[in-house]
């Protein structure tokens, strides 16, 4: 589920991730008055079983919403939450409305089941997870620019594209669309810290959210959060996701 | 097919929540087929009831003002009944008045007027944290019962309440959430995996 409103006297228009469809809006007829026994479980985070039949015009008609795999220990944690959240609003930004993406539909619940499994935090363990959140989320992120076409460059500078030395550290930038050589650099605003070459080199090859450190990971988010809000804008989000 | 002018009114009632086009149609029709004494009465009591009713400067709580010259205050925060160290924290006045009517709240209130919204990107810094602080130091609060739905905007809201407020230590405040769990009166075979299993982790 991305986002449910208010609709008409006790209707709602849902915009869901599904996968099979994509992004796919629809009513929910008499959701805010159902039964218990006819209730539609419209919360996110948790994966649902849903019906939907075709409606009129372009919002299909939700029948029925159920859990099919819960995460309600993704409650518990306000950076899950977030964590959560942020993925949820770059797919509603970022994804074209019914157009299935199996793979990104995949990468969501590796986010969301990874997320679900951290359990609470000790005081050293909390620094671990937020670092394992983030990392997840440039995970995430990274996977969604691929699939949707927009993919950041690691194996050569996406200017010029000459090739980067494998181990080689470069900056990466979201405006110039990944790692920006030095010859490029000057023209192409970028974080003033050079990514290490074997960070680069495991992005290149599909990152793996335990191997980052904290400090990359932040760096990289930043990275990966600018990629996609220029993209939402340049397809006509005004507001961005930041 | 409503006349110009009833068209007009029937669109501004369409506006408010709960009220489709059917029903808004509905009202219009009720309205002029009852003496026009009821219609000149609804039409004043809405001219006049943003200068009569107010927020309440405390809590946030709808208040009647009977004196221009005083701060809006509700009846709750005017009660000297009420026990001040206690502070109940809601999302909505309408949040509010449901905890009103199960008699079950000795103390006050507060209203956030909106929730912490991952989907939406609605963070902290959209919430009224300041005046929550400064009403906690005011009154001395020693408890504050968090009764924010159990929805994730809830949760997050919730958790960041406990983050900002449970760590205070002039004066020091507990904090403490609603319990969750299955409706009174409901079966247990229609509830939702997430609601039992809260039902159960915190059973007693």
């Amino acid at each position: 589920m991305l986002r449910t409103a208010p609709y008409g006297e006790a209707d709602l228009i849902v915009t869901m991730f599904t996968e099979r469809e994509g992004v796919v809006p629809a009513i929910a007829k008499r959701a805010r008055a159902s039964t218990p026994k006819r209730r539609l479980f419209l919360e996110p985070f948790h994966t649902l079983a849903v019906e939907l039949t075709s409606g009129r015009g372009e919002l299909s008609s939700l029948r029925s919403a159920i859990i099919d795999v819960a995460r309600p220990h993704l409650l518990d944690s306000a950076s899950h939450l977030d964590a959560g959240g942020m993925a949820c609003r770059w797919i509603r930004a970022l994804s074209p409305p019914r157009v299935a993406e199996p793979e990104v539909f995949a990468a969501l619940e590796e986010l969301l089941d990874g997320l679900e499994r951290e359990t609470a935090p000790t005081t050293t363990e909390a620094i671990t997870r937020a670092t394992t959140t983030e990392g997840r989320l440039v995970v995430f992120g990274l996977e969604l620019l691929d699939v949707l076409g927009y993919g950041l460059a690691f194996d050569a500078c996406a200017r010029c594209s000459k090739p980067r030395p494998s181990g080689k550290p470069a900056f990466v930038s979201a405006e110039g669309g990944g790692v920006v050589c030095e010859a490029c650099r000057p023209g192409v605003p970028s974080d003033n810290r050079p990514l290490p070459g074997a960070v680069l080199d495991q992005l290149q090859h599909r990152a793996n959210a335990a191997t980052l450190s904290i400090e990359h990971a932040a760096q990289l988010l930043a990275v990966v959060r600018d990629a996609i809000d220029r993209r939402a804008r340049a397809i006509g989000s005004k507001k961005g996701v930041r | 097919m409503l006349p110009r002018h009833a068209r007009a009114i029937a669109r501004l009632l369409e506006r408010l929540p709960g009220v489709g086009e059917r029903t808004a149609a509905r009202y219009v029709l009720h309205l002029l087929g009852e003496p026009p004494a009821l219609s000149e009465a609804l039409g004043q009591a809405l001219v006049e009831l943003h200068a009569h009713v107010k927020p309440c400067v405390r809590c946030g709580n709808l208040a009647e003002v009977e004196d221009e010259s005083l701060p809006p205050t509700c009846e709750v925060c005017a009660d000297p009944r009420r026990d001040p160290a206690l502070l109940c924290v809601v999302a909505r006045v309408q949040d509010l008045s449901a905890i009103e009517r199960s008699g079950a709240m000795r103390g006050r209130y507060f209203v956030l007027g909106k929730l912490v919204s991952p989907l939406e990107g609605i963070g902290p810094d959209d919430l009224p944290l300041e005046q929550l602080r400064e009403r906690i130091r005011e009154d001395g609060v020693r408890e504050i019962i968090v009764a924010t739905p159990p929805s994730v905007d809830g949760e997050a809201t919730a958790l960041l309440l406990a983050r900002e407020l449970g760590s205070l230590t002039e004066p020091s405040v507990k904090v403490s959430r609603i319990a969750s769990g299955v409706p009174h009166g409901s079966d247990l075979e229609y509830a939702d995996q997430v609601t039992l299993g809260r039902a159960i982790a915190g059973r007693r």
